[in-house]
């Protein structure tokens, strides 16, 4: 038999085998069963959930939260992470507070940020920001230093005007990076909006997980994780694919 | 750049710094009290400082992201070892290892308070979990990718198992930790304090809740103006221990 084959029916024998296992115990009682749902019933939740329409529209909620904030982030961190790259005196000016800001621990903004936008979606797509901007800013500020002195040369001598050396230098180099950023950003990102969930709101899938803790319901939290991680792997597959994509071009 | 260029830009961070406390401080009197101003958090450090409350809740989420960053670090270090040891191993393994790190592991947290309580052991726990992809793919990579040349120099000297262990995987394997530290040690502090604000007795980040529910905003900033000077401060240090330990790695 084909090795290749033999390696993926044992993968996913030693799958069954955990599934099997983690029913086996629960079944047994080996839990505190308010701590941990079998498999069987989060399954038939998930089920459960699926057929509604409630838990598409949390899933929309929380895309929505982390598209608005990554693309913010990419916006402004494009914006000031190109200015850094180019000028040596805006960098010298804000890297101290780029510095700073990056290695401040940002989620502990919760509490405040909830406290001056409310309770509603602005709190997730400001935190988001907040983490992506300075990935993407990092990001560029290096691509754009790291532009080879003879590319931008080579364009203005064959007569390359200021928008041309923009559309034609810069804008691809710092797009590749973006792009093949993007995958670790976005991935943050969602962990970022689910946790603001958990503070404010009351749609999307961590005020799911969230709700499920705070009414001891246990299936509806493993059932609220489950999606949430198909969903962080199908992101991340497809940015993935992105990736391939947008790199093909390159030397 | 010209030295008083720099002399001028560090001028200019300086005012803008001193602009920003000063804006705050004129806007925070007129807004709402939410805002808090400089002069109000200032005194509410000073408050925890003199009555000590604070100096005591830092060593609890110190002590939190410590135990879980070490766990994890250890786990990663014999997962990596057995993982790179056995190609086929690895690669069985690989899809599992591929969705752990997939997993938004962060907002995992209610379901670890729910299965291990709000004690220290469930936010250890938490945090062990949600650092310990990033030590782990570090020290793999490094331990699958050691130098072939270096390898069988040293067996053509003579080195027996332990010694290539010793002389060749060890440093190896320190090297990526080192490297990977940094951002380590700020996973490890972020989630620690994520869990105390989900549920928790104790710790800066119940402290800042704490706070937050009573409308004192003033402590609530003073807590985050802690966690930030210590982060930072953290940051900083790491750097240059960073710096000093790989300065005899090649450059490339």
């Amino acid at each position: 038999m084909n090795t290749a084959w033999s390696k993926r029916i044992l993968q996913l024998l030693i799958l069954a085998g955990l599934v099997g296992l983690w029913q086996l115990l629960v079944s047994l009682g080996a839990f505190n069963a308010i701590a941990v749902a079998s498999p069987s019933s989060v399954a038939s939740e998930l089920g459960g959930l699926l057929g509604s329409s409630t838990i598409w529209l949390d899933i929309l909620h929380t895309l929505r939260g982390l598209a608005i904030g990554y693309l913010a982030g990419v916006v402004v961190g494009t914006a000031i992470g190109t200015l850094m790259g180019i000028s040596a005196v805006v960098r010298a000016y804000l890297t101290p507070f780029v510095a700073f800001l990056n290695a401040m621990p940002r989620l502990a903004l919760i509490p405040l940020l909830v406290a001056w936008l409310g309770f509603g979606q602005s709190q997730q797509i400001v935190l988001v920001f907040l983490i992506v901007v300075f990935m993407v800013l990092l990001t560029v500020q290096a691509s754009v230093q790291n532009i080879p002195r003879r590319f931008v040369d080579n364009a203005r001598m064959i007569g390359a005007g200021r928008l041309q050396l923009v559309r034609e230098v810069y804008l691809p180099a710092i797009g590749i990076w973006v792009v093949s950023s993007a995958r670790v950003a976005i991935g943050i990102g969602l962990q970022v909006a689910l946790v603001g969930e958990f503070f404010g709101g009351n749609h999307g899938l961590g005020y799911m997980i969230e709700e499920g803790e705070s009414t001891y319901n246990t299936n509806l939290i493993y059932a609220a994780v489950v999606v949430t991680a198909v969903l962080a792997i199908v992101i991340d597959q497809l940015l993935a694919v992105v990736n391939r994509r947008a790199a093909r071009w390159l030397p | 750049m010209r030295a008083w260029t720099r002399g001028l830009i560090v001028l200019a961070d300086v005012a803008t710094v001193a602009a920003i406390i000063a804006i705050w401080q004129a806007a925070g009197a007129r807004t709402a009290s939410y805002l808090s101003r400089p002069s109000d958090i200032a005194s509410a450090i000073k408050v925890w400082l003199t009555n000590s409350t604070l100096l005591g809740y830092i060593p609890v989420t110190l002590e939190e992201a410590a135990l879980g960053m070490v766990i994890a670090l250890v786990a990663a270090t014999v997962l990596a070892a057995l993982l790179a040891s056995s190609s086929y191993a690895a690669e069985l393994l690989e899809p599992f290892m591929a969705l752990g790190n997939a997993l938004p592991r962060i907002a995992l947290a209610p379901l670890f308070l729910l299965i291990f309580g709000t004690e220290l052991k469930s936010k250890v726990i938490f945090v062990a979990t949600a650092v310990v992809f990033i030590p782990f793919f570090s020290i793999f990579r490094a331990l699958t990718t050691v130098d072939k040349d270096i390898l069988n120099n040293a067996r053509c000297l003579g080195a027996r198992r332990l010694w290539i262990i010793r002389d060749v995987y060890v440093p190896a394997v320190t090297s990526s930790v080192v490297a990977s530290l940094r951002v380590t040690v700020a996973f490890s502090l972020l989630t620690a304090i994520l869990a105390e604000y989900l549920a928790s007795q104790a710790g800066i980040g119940y402290e800042i809740q704490q706070a937050q529910n009573n409308s004192q905003a003033n402590y609530a900033m003073a807590g985050v103006v802690i966690i930030a000077i210590i982060a930072v401060a953290i940051d900083m240090a790491l750097r240059l221990l960073e710096r000093r330990a790989l300065v005899w790695r090649d450059p490339s």
